[in-house]
């Protein structure tokens, strides 16, 4: 695949921005220990893990999107 | 370039769209890009004919090469800025050139139709000088008509068949032209005539002997080559052959070739000489010292001498390496020596008939060798062949255009180069328009798969909000919600509590699943590193509780901080018991500035399940539970009057222990206390809410 603006790709440096922001957001998180809302972490485990997976794929659809977008204005 | 082939590029000028830019570069043996007037190399088509039509097409005839059109492409892409750009190149494509390349440069070939020439067969010239005429012996199939250009002005001399006689002029040039075809240049010969190369010499000595005599001699049977005999005195002529002693400085000296003699004076300082030994023959290695090859066979020298080699240029050597014919880099290649002379010393001449062909050779070559000074002449076009168009100035200026090229010194004579047998165009290679498909295909491609990843984000923008991920998950994981709902809830015991206890707590854990919707697993032991499994930990020791360490405290301040509930339970029902003491005193190190105070019977605790008033165990040490608070919640529970002993059976269910003072009902409150507690450790205050109020108060008033 050839491009018209081969000096356009430089941008896809920015794909490194969603990873870092996902990466960020998950040190957010602390682990903490729970005594009274263990039941409900028990709940939720099952759903978390489901929703880690659909941040995997956020981060993966905006990779896509951005990518996609900066092969465009290189014009293949 | 014929009018059909300019016709078929202005054609293909006018196929592309109007507002297009391109650039036409011209490929033969070398890239040149055409530019308009003011240097501009980019041009609309429209304008390109104009400009085609007004100049001279750079055709030179020469073959297209590959490594041109590798180069042009690489010129274009970088004029265009290493765009994708559509490229055709209209040229007659000898078959010669490599199918590899081109491959490999993605251009497909297409013949286009062009008037159709016979491959060209070669024609062989012979001359001989006879006396004062030259006879050229033709070696061609057909009869040729023979033209003779002299001084650039052109002489009909009729058909040849096989032999032709001419006398031969200086700079005279023979023309020979075959059939006609659609190409001017097909079936034309040039030929420079030997006149050109036929000079006087002067053969000079300083004295006779018989190694001049022989040369004098084997010079003489050359056709082409005077020889004039001098003895002594100033060499005479332009081309001198000295041979022997040479006294004199070489300085003076115009176009020369020394034999020199071994043993006698040179005008220049002689390093080493080499004579042949009888030891020499017996060695394969060292008679290669005196022996050089020539196509006729090898030529035995007994002796000569060895020149300074930063002075002296090797043209050629004996089989060891050792300089057997030099030039002189000094004065312009005029000089040349041959480190020997012919005496019978020297050599066995007479016996060596291959060395008077290389005599030949050489110095025909000496003769026609052109000096440096003239080889700096420009030249100039004396006749030059017609052609379909007018030769370019810069074609002329490359002397690429077939015909003759003089000056006052030299000539040069360009044949016409081999002709194609065809012309070929190459078009718009197929893979070059499988690549612009290729191309709208990504771009479509990249185009969906954006709209799709914009549609997805938008998607997950909402999915991920929480209301709708609860939502969601209740929708597609009911299963999971179901399966955790019925995970019964577990219910811990401190370490070292008191064992009748513990069964005590699973037997009222049993009740509990019985009498409640709530589902509690079995008791397990807690550490205070576990607690926070737990929302109820049990404590029923018959010793003290802790000492803990400082990280055991801080586990269980954040365990109870972070709604676990320790219960308490004194296992000896005595008040002031050494185990309320140190749980007192240990409550006051992991919370400090809290004590355990007395709980009021209006606290929810009293109505987390079952209404009650009054306090109860197996006995009744004290009239009050005891906690510790924070937040309006208790975080521990203290009860001093053995809650669980109350409560235990024995294998076959009865009650193990009595209860007093009130006996049965005593135990009752105690198990419906108990009941309350473990309510309490999963539901908290929920019965404060005011839904729960009047049907409290109608309970109470019962």
């Amino acid at each position: 695949m050839s491009f018209l603006f081969i000096s356009f790709l430089w941008t896809l440096g920015f794909l490194s921005i969603p990873i870092i922001i996902a990466f960020w957001n998950r040190r957010k998180f602390k682990k903490e220990k729970f005594g009274g809302f263990y039941l409900l972490k028990k709940i939720t485990e099952a759903t978390t893990r489901r929703v880690q997976i659909l941040e995997i794929l956020r981060l993966l659809n905006r990779l896509v999107l951005l990518t996609s977008l900066i092969f465009l204005f290189a014009e293949p | 370039m014929t009018k059909v082939q300019q016709a078929r590029v202005y054609k293909i000028l006018q196929s592309i769209p109007t507002q297009s830019q391109g650039a036409i570069a011209f490929v033969s043996n070398r890239c040149e890009i055409a530019s308009m007037e003011g240097g501009r190399q980019t041009a609309r088509p429209a304008e390109w004919i104009d400009h085609l039509k007004t100049r001279d097409w750079l055709y030179s005839g020469r073959s297209t090469q590959t490594q041109a059109l590798q180069l042009c492409l690489s010129h274009l892409q970088g004029l265009f800025s290493g765009r994708k750009i559509y490229t055709v190149f209209v040229s007659p494509l000898p078959q010669s050139l490599d199918q590899k390349q081109l491959e490999e440069m993605s251009l497909s070939i297409e013949k286009l139709s062009a008037p159709e020439i016979p491959a060209l067969e070669k024609v062989d010239l012979r001359q001989e000088s006879q006396g004062g005429t030259l006879r050229i012996f033709l070696n061609s199939s057909e009869a040729m008509s023979a033209n003779v250009i002299v001084n650039g002005k052109f002489e009909p001399l009729g058909e040849i068949k096989e032999t032709i006689d001419l006398i031969p002029q200086d700079s005279s040039f023979l023309l020979l032209e075959g059939a006609k075809t659609a190409d001017p240049w097909a079936h034309q010969y040039l030929f420079p005539l030997k006149a050109q190369i036929s000079r006087q010499v002067t053969l000079w000595a300083q004295k006779e002997s018989a190694g001049y005599l022989s040369l004098l001699s084997a010079l003489r049977s050359h056709s082409q080559i005077k020889v004039v005999k001098q003895i002594g005195g100033s060499p005479q002529g332009d081309a001198v052959l000295i041979y022997g002693n040479y006294p004199l400085s070489d300085e003076i000296l115009g176009r020369a070739f020394f034999f020199v003699n071994p043993e006698g004076q040179a005008p220049w300082a002689i390093r080493d000489k080499k004579q042949l030994s009888s030891s020499s023959l017996a060695s394969p290695d060292l008679l290669k010292s005196f022996r050089f090859n020539t196509p006729q066979g090898s030529v035995m020298i007994k002796r000569y001498v060895l020149l300074d080699p930063d002075r002296f240029e090797t043209l050629s050597t004996f089989e060891d390496g050792a300089p057997s014919l030099l030039r002189d880099r000094r004065v312009q290649a005029r000089h040349w020596i041959l480190p020997f002379d012919l005496e019978d010393l020297t050599t066995d001449l007479s016996l060596e008939p291959s060395f008077i062909p290389y005599l030949y050779t050489h110095l025909e070559t000496w003769l026609g060798a052109q000096d440096e000074a003239s080889a700096d002449e420009e030249l100039k076009p004396v006749w030059l062949m017609a052609g379909l168009s007018a030769p370019a100035q810069e074609v002329i200026a490359r002397l690429e255009w077939p015909g003759i090229y003089a000056s006052q010194n030299r000539f040069k004579v360009v044949q016409a180069d081999a002709f194609p047998s065809g012309f070929l165009e190459m078009k718009e290679s197929r893979s070059t328009s499988k690549e612009r498909e290729e191309k709208h295909f990504l771009r479509s491609l990249i185009e969906k798969i954006l709209v799709c990843s914009i549609f997805i984000e938008l998607l997950f923008s909402i999915l991920l909000r929480p209301v709708v991920l609860v939502l969601l998950v209740s929708l597609f994981s009911s299963q999971a919600l179901e399966a955790v709902s019925t995970r019964p809830i577990p219910i811990g015991y401190a370490k070292g509590s008191d064992k009748d206890r513990v069964v005590a707590l699973s037997q009222i854990l049993r009740d509990a699943d019985r009498l409640s919707n709530l589902d509690f697993d079995k008791p397990q032991e807690a550490s205070p590193e576990t607690y926070w499994k737990y929302p109820l930990v049990v404590v029923s020791l018959n010793s003290s509780f802790g000492p803990f360490s400082a990280l055991d405290r801080s586990r269980i301040r954040a365990y109870c901080e972070q709604g676990g509930v320790l219960f308490f339970d004194d296992p000896l029902a005595t008040a002031d018991s050494s185990f309320y003491k140190s749980v007192r005193d240990e409550l006051s190190k992991i919370f400090p500035g809290r004590d355990l105070k007395d709980i009021s019977k209006e606290d929810v605790i009293f109505r987390t399940y079952y209404l009650l008033n009054e306090v109860s165990g197996r006995k009744l040490a004290s009239p009050q539970l005891q906690g510790l608070s924070f937040d309006n919640r208790w975080l521990a529970i203290f009860s001093s009057n053995d809650l669980l002993g109350a409560n235990l059976r024995g294998p076959q269910g009865d009650y193990a222990l009595s209860v007093a003072p009130y006996g049965i009902s005593q135990r009752v409150l105690a198990q419906r206390m108990l009941m309350n507690f473990l309510m309490y450790s999963v539901t908290i205050d929920y019965k404060d809410d005011s839904i729960h109020l009047p049907h409290i108060l109608k309970r109470r008033v019962k």
